[in-house]
C-alpha cells in the first residue's frame, strides 16, 4: 500500500506516514484520510486547496466550509490581522540576557 | 505563598508556627493561611534584624527560612536558633554569602532539584505546588497573566487583540499577589516563570508558555527552559498558542510535591533536634 505524500501541517510541514486512501484530483499524489478534502465531486489535497484559495479568491467563498478546518485557519484570517507588528519593547521581552538576567534589579525583601 | 502553605500544613499537624512576612504581604498571608499566626515585619534596613523578631527567635525551637538561608540582607548573621532551609533555585548559589547561610543550616531541602542549581549535600524534594485548577472542565481558553508587570501587560494588550481577532477565547489576569485559582481550566497560560506559577501550572497539566522576567536572585530563564516552553520572538509564541488551541495536546507530566510533604520533612528535622 502506498503512503501519503502530503507534507502540509497546520503550522509546519512534516512528512506523513499514514497509508494513502486515494489520490488528489489536482496533483494526483497519494493522500491519506487526514489530508484529503472534498472538492466539488472529487477529493483534493490540502496543499492544492490552499493554493486555489490563495490564488483564486472566489474559491474562498465556494470553499467557505474550510474556515473551521484547522489546516485552513490562516487562509481565512482577516487581511488586516497582520497590520499591527510588535514593537521594540515587546521584542526585548524575548531577549535572552544570559545568566545575569535581573541580577542588578535589586529589590531587597520585596524583589525576590 | 510557599511558606503560607507549609505553615498551614504544619499547623494542621499540631506544630506551633509563627509566620514572619514583609508587612506588605500580610493581607495575602491572612488570605492564604487563615489559621496561621502571622506577623508582618518591616524589612530591615542594612543587616539588623528587627528587635521584636530577634526576641521571638530566641525562644523558638527552630527557624525555617525560605530561599535565603543567610537572610535577604544578611540579617540572620549571629542568630543561633537552629535553622532549617527550604531552598529554590538561586542564581547566586555559588556566592560565599549564600554558602555561609547554607552552612549555618542544620538541614536544608532543595525544592527544585531538577534544575541542578545547587552543588551541596542537602535533602531533595520535587517542587511544591497547590492545586489551581478547581473547575472540572477545560474551557479551551488562553489566559494572559502579566502579574502586574507593565511590560508584559503592554505585550499582552497586543497579543490579546490579535488572538481575539482570530476568534480564540482570551482571558487577561493582571493582578499580582492574590492566589491563582481558575474557575475553569484554561488550555494555555502565558506569563512569567516564577516558582509558584510555573509549578502550579505543571501540577495542573496546563500548558505554560513562559516569558521569563528579570529578578535579582531568581533565575526564571533556567526554570522556564526546564519546565515550561520559551520562545525567541512574540510571533513564535503566537504560533504556539494558535497551534495548541487548534490541535490540543496533553502537557507532559511534571513531578510536584505537596506542602504536606514539606511539613513531614520539617517535623522529621524538628524531632531530630
Amino acid at each position: 500500500m502506498s503512503r501519503c505524500r502530503e507534507t502540509a501541517g497546520i503550522l509546519f510541514q512534516r512528512k506523513c506516514s499514514a497509508p494513502a486512501v486515494g489520490a488528489c484530483s489536482q496533483c494526483k499524489k497519494p493522500i491519506c484520510q487526514a489530508h484529503g478534502r472534498t472538492y466539488w465531486q472529487s477529493v483534493a489535497c490540502v496543499t492544492c486547496l490552499r493554493e486555489l484559495i490563495k490564488k483564486q479568491p472566489q474559491h474562498k467563498q465556494s470553499q467557505a466550509h474550510l474556515r473551521d478546518d484547522p489546516y485552513f485557519y490562516w487562509y481565512y484570517v482577516d487581511d488586516h490581522w497582520d497590520d499591527e507588528p510588535y514593537g521594540h519593547d515587546d521584542y526585548r521581552l524575548f531577549d535572552d540576557d544570559g545568566g545575569d538576567f535581573g541580577a542588578d534589579d535589586y529589590g531587597g525583601w520585596e524583589g525576590t | 505563598m510557599r511558606c503560607a502553605g507549609v505553615a498551614t500544613a504544619l499547623t494542621e499537624r499540631g506544630v506551633d508556627v509563627e509566620l514572619l512576612v514583609p508587612s506588605s504581604r500580610l493581607d495575602l498571608v491572612h488570605h492564604l493561611a487563615p489559621g496561621v499566626l502571622a506577623a508582618g515585619v518591616v524589612p530591615p534596613e542594612g543587616a539588623a534584624l528587627p528587635r521584636e523578631v530577634a526576641t521571638g527567635l530566641a525562644s523558638a525551637q527552630a527557624l525555617v527560612v525560605d530561599t535565603f538561608p543567610e537572610g535577604v540582607v544578611g540579617e540572620l548573621e549571629g542568630v543561633t536558633t537552629p535553622r532549617l532551609g527550604l531552598l529554590r533555585s538561586r542564581r547566586d548559589a555559588g556566592d560565599s554569602r549564600f554558602r555561609d547561610g547554607l552552612a549555618a543550616c542544620r538541614a536544608a531541602l532543595d525544592l527544585e532539584p531538577a534544575l541542578a542549581w545547587l552543588d551541596a549535600a542537602v535533602d531533595r524534594l520535587a517542587p511544591v505546588a497547590r492545586s489551581v485548577a478547581t473547575g472540572a472542565d477545560e474551557d479551551g481558553s488562553v489566559c494572559l497573566l502579566d502579574g502586574g508587570d507593565e511590560a508584559l501587560g503592554q505585550l499582552f494588550d497586543k497579543l490579546g487583540r490579535r488572538l481575539h481577532a482570530l476568534g480564540l477565547p482570551v482571558r487577561r489576569r493582571s493582578a499580582s499577589g492574590p492566589p491563582l485559582i481558575f474557575a475553569a481550566r484554561p488550555r494555555v497560560v502565558v506569563g512569567p516563570a516564577g516558582y509558584n506559577l510555573t509549578y502550579e501550572l505543571a501540577a495542573a497539566g496546563i500548558h505554560h508558555l513562559a516569558i521569563p522576567r528579570p529578578r535579582p536572585f531568581d533565575d526564571q530563564t533556567r526554570r522556564a527552559r526546564a519546565v515550561a516552553e520559551v520562545f525567541p520572538r512574540p510571533e513564535a509564541l503566537e504560533r504556539r498558542i494558535v497551534e495548541l488551541c487548534l490541535q490540543p495536546e496533553p502537557r507532559p507530566a511534571v513531578e510536584t510535591a505537596t506542602y504536606d510533604a514539606v511539613a513531614s520533612w520539617l517535623i522529621e528535622q524538628l524531632e531530630a533536634t
